[in-house]
């Protein structure tokens, strides 16, 4: 009934979002339904464990979990259990009641822990939203010792790796004291550590089910800097709950300067303007991953893969664009509109229409950027990166109508296409003339016809005058 | 370049605003090096009066001053009253340059061309170097630049003279005598809350030091091509493993203005708060800290059927694009920024501290609204006999995308903008602060 009341509300204050919402749910159907017969083999809906499983993911991620189901073959569920896997890591490093001493040893061997049969944990504070996935966290060892060897090799290392460097921020700030991170490198560090290598691990997850190139797994800073936009953007939209929780991400270096002592006074001592330079700031350094993240989405070939990854960057454009130069952002957390959400997730299909996004959403936030802002050259550069990106990639003087792409007579490009064309007829004319058995080139076909004919019917009659010479031979030699 | 011969320079327009940047740096990396130029601004080197129209005063210039690379930078500024003077200096000039250095024997010609060669009045979007001079040219300055250009660049290989052409768009910085006189007049005017049309036209600049600079690197690259002519349009083309290196490497964005940080992976990255150090812990490090330099990738860069690179216009290209002699260059900062940004940025560092001016709310004008009032104004002006600051052109201009794609003379030439937009800007306002005794 709420729900109802909400649409018809909706209906009345924001027509077209109401629209673009009946769209989505009439439309917007899941491409794969792991609980049917036919992809039990693949999505182990079949046994109790792995239901668990598909629960818990359910239970802990609101906006991974519809995308990771659409993922084809056994894709969804390993990427199932590996996000299982690093949330659980994750559960333990945000546990502020777990003392040092328990903590170090315990991120330290979770990869061991991970395929450890019966291995749980029950002894994270009450007010952890996600103690459930520890508590049942033996399934998921379980599920986990039956992924094929190469996944699961990937998805240990990974986990390794990220659970190293969470211990040691963890004890650095146990140690020091610090609650902040000082630099922007030390930032992107630890983004690197619970996001980029996520990112890594995801690449290589593709590059081994053979549904993406070989070498997609070396794209090492491309990976990361998919992980780093998405991170970033949740680092900058859930700065208040942060803040109240203790969480400190952003480092003093875009926020000290301007006379910001703690990270609370960005909402307490009521300077809008500076804080609103140092919000700029955050987002600036976030737009420096997004002609990486295109350029990583345009070497995907599978399209629930290419799905996968577009729709979260997407949606974190358009949570940057949101927050940018929004005052609110300190003072609550905001979310983009689900009808916007929605239009998102129906246009993410191609990595055409993505930069096109990216792209609205670049000019969207550079319409903002204020003169006063000591970023706002910075900004300004950066979204037209966006822009180059597109350009460079798919130029805009190519248009797509119904009969097919044309060319823009206005645009100076179709100058360039039409004289390389014209060149490539000279070409062919020039070499045909210079070499006239060469020249076969274009119109091979036709004129190889008569040569290759030519040869076969004479191999023909030669084989057949042989032949009839040797039976002539032989009927001469046996009765002659 | 090492092992080599050092050149020795003849500067023409060595007065100029970008010729005399040119000369700065030459002299700070001490090479030797004279102007030619109808006025003498400076007097820390040889100097040659003469009128580059006439063969025999260049040649004679040549010969004293012993040249073997001539950067040929001369050209009227734009909007000149006669307009023929375009054509005397950028054309008649030109050819007279081309003809003294064949005679003289100097084997290197560098020459200032323009972005404007390929600018008709439409937009130019990410534009590459093969593009066509345009049938109608904008106006008698561009169209004069073209010819110009076509010349150096049809001398190449003749008479053992190798060209090359640059292609600035946008030229800005300390010693600046057109961009900062207009922007200071709109300031002055308090015109600098007026937008005329939407801001999202993308305009690219470029920082004469960084114009210079690319000068000296295109008289150092300009080598005998690998490629002649005729061995490149010859059938197939083989690129040789050094053009193969040129193209399958993956450049990174231009960061002159943004900064450059290297994105930790797995294998680059510092070390941070470890407890126990990682066993490759400096390999790490060292390649979290490499410059950032080209990329190797295991994979080929891929390109689209309408890239200058891609296997199809490689194919059908004249002569090699990967090659310095007789080719043209886009040169510009790389990092193109929307129009009234640029403005806005150079307004700002005009007000005095404490000035709240930047505080007032942007008035955007329509472009079709703007376009009648420019009308309406060239009509005043024309009834009161002065001339219009607010013209339909400048309209056009300010609504105008133009920008280009400098991938080329970054492969090739090997050039990066090191000066940003930011840190030029700060240095054209300073200098002009100075220049007109303003705090």
């Amino acid at each position: 009934m709420g729900k109802i009341t909400q649409m018809l509300g909706l209906l009345l204050t924001h027509p077209t979002e109401f629209r673009t919402l009946v769209h989505f749910y009439l439309y917007h159907e899941a491409k794969r339904d792991i609980t049917s017969q036919q992809e039990h083999p693949t999505s182990g809906w079949d046994r109790a464990s792995m239901r668990r499983c598909w629960e818990l993911l359910d239970m802990t991620s609101r906006s991974f979990a519809a995308v990771i189901k659409e993922l084809e073959g056994d894709l969804a569920r390993t990427i199932c259990m590996y996000y299982l896997v690093l949330r659980g890591l994750d559960t333990i490093e945000d546990d502020m009641t777990i003392p040092d001493g328990v903590k170090q040893p315990l991120l330290r061997s979770f990869h061991e822990k991970t395929v450890t049969p019966g291995w749980k944990f029950t002894e994270n504070g009450p007010n952890e939203k996600d103690r459930q996935l520890l508590i049942e966290y033996d399934i998921v060892v379980e599920e986990i010792n039956r992924l094929s060897p190469e996944y699961k090799k990937v998805i240990l290392d990974i986990c390794q790796k990220m659970q190293v460097g969470m211990a040691d921020y963890a004890h650095k700030a146990i140690m020091t004291g610090t609650v902040y991170l000082d630099t922007v490198t030390e930032y992107d560090l630890y983004c690197h550590y619970v996001a980029g290598l996520v990112g890594e691990g995801l690449t290589r997850i593709w590059s081994a089910s053979g549904k993406e190139a070989a070498w997609l797994c070396d794209q090492l800073e491309l990976a990361n800097s998919m992980g780093l936009l998405l991170q970033k953007t949740n680092i900058i939209r859930d700065f208040r709950e942060d803040v109240e929780d203790r969480r400190f991400f952003w480092p003093r270096e875009i926020w000290a300067k301007y006379g910001f002592k703690e990270m609370k006074d960005m909402y307490e001592k009521g300077d809008v303007e500076h804080a609103t330079w140092v919000q700029s700031g955050m987002i600036l350094d976030a737009l420096r991953h997004a002609t990486d993240s295109l350029d990583y989405l345009r070497l995907l070939k599978n399209q629930s893969v290419f799905v996968f990854c577009a729709i979260p960057v997407c949606m974190a454009m358009a949570t940057l664009s949101l927050c940018f130069m929004n005052p609110e952002m300190f003072q609550r957390n905001i979310k983009i509109r689900k009808a916007e959400a929605a239009k998102l997730i129906m246009r993410s299909t191609n990595p055409r229409e993505v930069a096109l996004i990216f792209r609205e959403y670049a000019r969207e936030i550079h319409h903002k950027a204020k003169p006063q802002d000591p970023n706002f050259l910075r900004i300004s550069v950066m979204c037209c990166k966006i822009e180059q990106w597109f350009e460079q990639h798919y130029p805009s003087f190519v248009v797509l109508s119904q009969t097919g792409p044309t060319f823009d007579p206005l645009d100076k490009r179709t100058a360039v296409m039409n004289l390389e064309k014209s060149r490539t007829q000279e070409l062919e004319i020039k070499r045909a003339a210079a070499n006239p058995l060469r020249n076969a080139n274009a119109p091979r076909p036709a004129e190889m016809v008569p040569w290759e004919l030519a040869m076969y019917v004479g191999g023909a009659f030669l084989l057949v005058g042989a032949l009839s010479a040797a039976v002539i031979y032989v009927v001469l030699a046996v009765y002659g | 370049m090492s092992g080599q011969k050092k050149d020795v320079y003849l500067v023409i327009g060595g007065s100029g605003f970008v010729g005399r940047h040119i000369v700065e740096q030459l002299i700070a990396r001490e090479d030797v090096v004279s102007v030619f130029d109808i006025v003498q601004r400076h007097h820390d080197v040889p100097f040659y009066s003469g009128d580059i129209t006439d063969q025999s005063q260049v040649e004679d210039a040549l010969r004293r001053s012993g040249t073997t690379c001539i950067i040929h930078t001369a050209s009227p500024t734009a909007g000149a009253k006669d307009p023929s003077i375009y054509h005397k200096v950028n054309v008649e000039g030109t050819k007279a340059v081309i003809a003294a250095a064949v005679a003289a024997g100097v084997p290197k010609l560098v020459y200032t061309s323009s972005a404007g060669v390929v600018f008709d009045g439409n937009d130019v979007i990410n534009l590459d170097e093969r593009a066509p001079y345009p049938e109608k040219p904008f106006d008698a300055y561009n169209e004069s630049k073209a010819l110009g250009e076509a010349l150096i660049l049809e001398a190449s290989g003749k008479g053992g003279l190798l060209t090359v052409a640059l292609r600035p768009a946008g030229i800005f910085g300390p010693g600046d005598r057109q961009m900062m006189v207009g922007l200071y007049q709109a300031y002055q005017r308090g015109q600098t809350h007026f937008q005329v049309g939407d801001n999202n036209n993308l305009f690219d600049y470029t920082y004469v030091g960084n114009l210079a600079r690319a000068h000296l690197i295109a008289a150092d690259k300009l080598v005998p091509s690998e490629h002649d002519a005729a061995d490149w349009q010859s059938d197939t083309v083989t690129l040789t493993d050094k053009e193969q290196a040129l193209l399958n490497t993956m450049l990174p964005s231009v960061s002159a203005t943004t900064g450059y940080r290297r994105v930790p992976t797995c294998e680059a990255r510092p070390l941070g708060p470890y407890v126990t150090p990682p066993p490759n812990a400096e390999k790490l490090e060292a390649a979290f800290n490499a410059p950032p330099g080209v990329r190797n990738i295991t994979h080929p860069v891929m390109r689209s059927r309408f890239d200058q690179f891609s296997d199809n216009a490689l194919a059908v290209a004249p002569s090699s694009p990967l090659q310095v002699a007789g080719q043209a260059f886009f040169i510009t900062n790389g990092e193109p920024v929307y129009f009234w940004d640029f403005m806005r940025l150079i307004w700002l560092q005009l007000d005095p501290p404490g000035s709240t001016r930047a505080d007032r709310k942007t008035l955007v004008i329509p472009r079709m609204f703007g376009m009648v009032l420019g009308f309406l104004a060239e009509c005043w002006a024309a009834l009161i006999g002065k001339e219009a600051g607010f013209t339909r052109y400048r309209v056009g201009y300010s609504c105008a995308t133009r920008y280009h794609n400098i991938e080329k003379a970054r492969r090739v030439l090997g050039y990066e903008p090191e000066t940003g937009l930011e840190e030029g800007v700060k240095k054209m306002v300073e200098w002009f602060k100075a220049e007109n005794n303003l705090s």
